[in-house]
C-alpha cells in the first residue's frame, strides 16, 4: 500500500498524456490565432474588394443549403420512421446513400448540366438585356450548386431525425393519437418541436460542411471564404491576410455552434421527457403511399443515382487510354496512408476517451472536448495551422541543419487528418465508453487492479469493434477529404480525391470518374458498417 | 478493522453535503449494515471507503494503515477492500472462471484454476466456470461477484445493495449464503441497503444515515427496539 500525497494527485501519467495530446491537436488552431497579428498591407484592400462577396456567397450557400436539405430531410425521416409502405426498409437505407458521395464528384457530374441553361440565358438577353441574363445565369449556377450540396449533405439531418422520431417519441405519438388527432397533426405540434435539438444539431453539420466546401463551390465559381482562403494564401502569397480570413471563419464557425449549445440547454426539457418506447408505424393505402416514395426516392435520384450513374457512364468511356498504373499506384498509396492515419487515430481517441472518464476532471474533459474541434474549423483553416506551426518547427530545426523535415512530408499530412477528424472516432468512442458501465471500470479498481489493466483487458476487448468501426469512419472521411489534402500533400503525392480533382480542373471530365467512383465505393462499404454498429450498439447493454 | 472518523463529502451543484462528518468503527470480522433512504448518502459512504470518491475531510483507517488522512489517500486497487457493485458488475466478455482469475493477479494458472474452484464451490456453483454471465440467472450473478470480490482476499467487503434486483425468496436465501460466507472467512463486512429485513438479517451492528448524517448506531436488537426517533423507526421495522 503506497500512500500518495493528495496535493499531488492530480499530476500524473494519464493527466501529462492527455494534456500533452490535447495541446498538440490544438496547436495549430493557435498557430492561426497567433498568426493574425502579423502586419500585412493587403488586409485594407481585401477586406474593402472581395471580402464582402466571400461573405455574401457564404452566407447564401449557408441559408440556401440550410433550407433544402430541411426541406430533403424532415419529411423523409418523418415518413420512414411513422409510417409503414412497400419498400420502406430500402429507403430507410437508401436515404442515407448520398453521405457516400464527395461534394467535388457531386459537382462534376452536374456542372455541365449548366449548359442546357445557356438558350434560357440567351433569351433572357435578347428580351431584357445583359444585365438581366447576367442575374438568371447566376441564379441557375447558385441554384444547381445549393441543390447539389443539399442532395449530399442533407443525410446528417436525416439520421439523427429518423432515430429521435422512430425511438423516442412512440409514447407521445400514441398520446397525441389517443387525444384523436392525426399523424400530421401530431408531427406538426408534437414530434417536430420536440425533434428540434437534433434538428439543430444536424442542420450545424449541414452548416459546417458548406462553410468548409471547397471543390463544388471552385468548379461552379462561387467564391467562398474558404475558397478566399486558398486565392489569398496561394494566389497572392500574402499568409497573413490569409490567416485573418481563416479566423473569421472559425468566429463564424464558433458562433454556430454556440448557437447549437444554446438552443440544447434551452430545450433539455426535450432530452429529459425522451423515453425509450417505440412507436408502431401506420400503415399507408398505395395512393399515399406512392407520394411519400416520391418525396423518398427525389434527393436520393438528385444526391446518388444521378452522379453514380453519370460517373459510371464515364468510366467506361474513359477506359481507353487511362493510366490504370498510375492509378492503381496512387490508389494504393491513398489507401495506405488513409487507413494508417485512421488506426493511428482511433487508438489514440480510444486512449483519450478512456482517459477522461478515469481522470473524471473537468478541466482535463474540457480541454480534450476542446482539442476534438479539428471537425468543425474548416479543413484549409487546418490546413494552415499546420502548415505556420510545422513551418516554425522546421524553422528551429533548421538551426540545427535540419531544415524541412516536416514540412511537405507525410507526417504532416496525416498529423492535419488527426486534428480535423479526432472528433469522428472521439464522440462515438465517448459514447461507447459510457456504454460499458462506469461500473465496470471500479470493479475492476477494487479488484487490484490499475488504469493499464483496465484499459487493456476490459474496454479494449470491449470496444475493440467500435475501434474499427471508428477507424472505417475516419477512412472514408479522410478518402472524401480534398481542400486540407490539396494545401499539405506532398508535391509527388496524390490522393483519389485531388487525383479527380486534378483532372475535372484540367477538363478532363471522364478520367475523374474512375477515382470518384472508387471513393463513393468506400463510402458505402462504409455506411454498412456503420449499419451493422448501430444495429450492434442497440442490443448491447453492460 | 474500519475505522471511519469525521469523513464529509459534498457534490458541486448541491447545497446539502451528501455525507456530513460520519464516524464509526467496524470491528475485525464484524458485519455492518447502512440503512438509509434514498439519496441519505449511504453508497457514496461506501464509495469512499473503497476510494472511489475522495473524501473533503476526515480520516479512514483499516489494520494496514491510513487509507485517507490529512495527505494521504491510497489508490481504490491497492486498498484490499473488495466491492460488491449492485447487479454485480460482471466483464461481460469474459466467462466466469475468467473474471474470477482478473481479481488474482499474476500467479501460475494450475493455481488460479483451483482457486478459482474453490471459490466457486464456496458460492455454491460449482460446474459454471464457463458460462458467461448472460447465461446466468440474476442471483448466480451475485454469487459470482461476491466469489471475485472474495478470490482478490479483501480484508474488508463493501456490499452495495446486491440484493436489490433478486426476489424475495431469493433474497433471503443468498443473505444468509453471504453471512456464513464472511463470518467463515472472517472478513470484515459493510453492507449498503434501504431494506430493513435485509440490515437486520445481515450485521451484527446497524447504522442509519439521514441527508448525509449518522442518526444512530448499534446492535440490530438495540436499534431495532429503541430507535432513537421516528424516521429511524420507520425506516428499521419496515413502516
Amino acid at each position: 500500500m503506497r500512500p500518495q500525497n493528495r496535493k499531488q494527485l492530480q499530476i500524473d501519467f494519464w493527466s501529462v498524456a492527455v494534456v500533452l495530446c490535447a495541446l498538440l491537436l490544438l496547436a495549430p488552431l493557435i498557430a492561426v490565432f497567433i498568426g493574425v497579428f502579423q502586419p500585412t498591407e493587403e488586409w485594407q484592400h481585401l477586406a474593402s474588394t472581395v471580402l464582402p462577396g466571400y461573405l455574401l456567397n457564404t452566407l447564401i450557400l449557408v441559408f440556401g443549403v440550410g433550407l433544402v436539405s430541411v426541406l430533403f430531410a424532415v419529411p423523409t425521416a418523418w415518413f420512414v420512421a411513422t409510417y409503414e409502405f412497400p419498400t420502406r426498409r430500402f429507403w430507410k437505407w437508401a436515404l442515407v446513400m448520398p453521405l457516400a458521395v464527395p461534394t467535388f464528384a457531386s459537382a462534376f457530374t452536374y456542372f455541365d448540366v449548366l449548359e442546357l441553361s445557356i438558350p434560357l440565358i440567351i433569351k433572357v438577353r435578347d428580351a431584357w438585356g445583359f444585365g438581366a441574363s447576367q442575374w438568371v445565369e447566376r441564379l441557375i449556377r447558385y441554384g444547381m450548386l445549393i441543390l447539389l450540396l443539399s442532395s449530399v449533405l442533407y443525410p446528417y439531418i436525416y439520421l439523427s431525425l429518423r432515430s429521435t422520431f422512430s425511438k423516442q417519441q412512440g409514447v407521445y405519438f400514441e398520446a397525441g393519437r389517443m387525444l384523436g388527432k392525426r399523424p400530421s397533426s401530431i408531427f406538426r405540434r408534437v414530434a417536430l418541436p420536440m425533434a428540434r435539438p437534433t434538428l439543430i444539431a444536424g442542420l450545424s453539420l449541414v452548416i459546417m460542411e458548406v462553410v468548409n466546401e471547397y471543390g463544388a463551390v471552385n468548379l461552379f465559381g462561387v467564391p467562398t471564404l474558404t475558397e478566399g482562403i486558398f486565392r489569398t494564401w496561394f494566389g497572392l502569397g500574402d499568409r497573413a491576410s490569409g490567416l485573418r480570413l481563416a479566423v473569421i471563419v472559425v468566429i463564424i464557425v464558433f458562433a454556430i455552434l454556440a448557437f447549437e449549445a444554446w438552443q440544447r440547454k434551452r430545450l433539455r426539457y426535450v432530452e429529459g421527457a425522451q423515453t425509450n418506447v417505440a412507436h408502431r408505424r401506420v400503415r399507408l393505402g398505395w395512393r399515399r403511399a406512392w407520394i411519400i416514395v416520391f418525396f423518398c426516392a427525389l434527393p436520393v435520384l438528385i444526391g446518388f443515382v444521378f452522379p453514380v450513374l453519370r460517373l459510371v457512364y464515364w468510366a467506361i468511356a474513359a477506359t481507353e487510354g487511362f493510366d490504370f498504373v498510375g492509378f492503381l499506384g496512387q490508389a494504393a498509396r491513398s489507401l495506405g496512408l488513409a487507413s494508417a492515419t485512421a488506426l493511428l487515430l482511433s487508438v489514440v481517441a480510444f486512449f483519450l476517451a478512456f482517459s477522461v472518464r478515469v481522470k473524471g476532471d473537468s478541466k482535463v474533459c474540457k480541454l480534450v472536448q476542446a482539442s476534438t474541434l479539428g471537425y468543425a474549423i474548416p479543413s484549409v483553416v487546418t490546413a494552415v495551422g499546420v502548415m505556420v506551426l510545422l513551418a516554425s518547427i522546421d524553422h528551429l530545426l533548421s538551426d540545427v541543419s535540419l531544415s524541412l523535415v516536416l514540412s511537405g512530408s507525410l507526417f504532416a499530412i496525416s498529423f492535419a487528418y488527426m486534428v480535423r477528424f479526432m472528433t469522428v472516432a472521439y464522440q462515438p468512442l465517448n459514447a461507447s465508453m459510457q456504454g460499458v458501465c462506469t461500473t465496470l471500470h471500479e470493479a475492476s479498481r477494487t479488484l487490484g487492479q490499475g488504469n493499464w489493466q483496465s484499459l487493456t483487458r476490459i474496454h479494449w476487448p470491449l470496444l475493440r469493434i467500435n475501434i474499427l468501426a471508428c477507424a472505417t469512419l475516419v477512412f472514408i472521411d479522410i478518402m472524401k477529404e480534398l481542400p486540407l489534402t490539396l494545401v499539405l500533400r506532398p508535391s509527388d503525392f496524390e490522393t483519389l480525391a485531388t487525383f479527380a480533382f486534378g483532372f475535372a480542373k484540367e477538363g478532363y471530365i471522364y478520367d475523374c470518374a474512375l477515382p470518384s467512383l472508387l471513393i463513393i465505393s468506400l463510402g458505402v462499404w462504409g455506411l454498412l458498417v456503420i449499419e451493422r454498429w448501430v444495429d450492434k450498439e442497440a442490443s448491447q447493454s453492460c | 478493522m474500519l475505522e471511519v472518523q469525521n469523513i464529509s463529502k459534498s457534490f458541486p451543484g448541491n447545497d446539502v453535503p451528501a455525507v456530513h462528518d460520519v464516524s464509526f468503527r467496524v470491528a475485525s470480522g464484524e458485519l455492518l449494515s447502512l440503512v438509509g433512504e434514498s439519496g441519505s448518502g449511504k453508497t457514496t459512504l461506501l464509495r469512499l471507503i473503497a476510494g472511489l470518491e475522495i473524501p473533503e475531510a476526515g480520516q479512514i483507517q483499516t489494520n494496514r494503515g491510513c487509507l485517507f488522512g490529512e495527505n494521504n489517500w491510497v489508490v481504490p486497487e491497492q486498498r484490499r477492500i473488495g466491492l460488491v457493485f449492485q447487479g454485480g458488475a460482471l466483464f461481460p466478455h469474459m466467462s466466469v472462471a475468467q473474471n474470477l482469475w482478473y481479481a488474482m493477479g499474476k500467479i501460475p494458472k494450475s493455481e488460479l484454476q483451483d482457486r478459482a474452484e474453490e471459490y466457486l464451490k464456496l458460492v455454491q456453483l460449482n460446474g459454471k466456470a464457463n458460462r458467461y454471465p448472460h447465461e446466468l440467472s440474476g442471483g448466480e450473478r451475485q454469487r459470482v461477484a461476491l466469489a471475485r470480490a472474495l478470490v482478490a482476499k479483501p480484508d474488508i467487503i463493501l456490499l452495495d445493495e446486491p440484493y436489490s434486483n433478486l426476489d424475495v425468496a431469493l433474497t433471503a436465501d443468498l443473505r444468509e449464503q453471504v453471512r456464513d460466507i464472511l463470518h467463515q472467512k472472517k472478513i470484515t463486512g459493510v453492507l449498503v441497503t434501504h431494506d430493513p429485513a435485509d440490515a437486520r438479517h445481515f450485521a451484527d451492528r446497524i447504522a442509519i444515515l439521514r441527508k448525509g448524517v449518522l442518526v444512530q448506531l448499534g446492535l440490530v436488537k438495540d436499534v431495532v427496539d429503541h430507535p432513537c426517533d421516528m424516521y429511524c423507526s420507520l425506516l428499521i421495522r419496515g413502516g
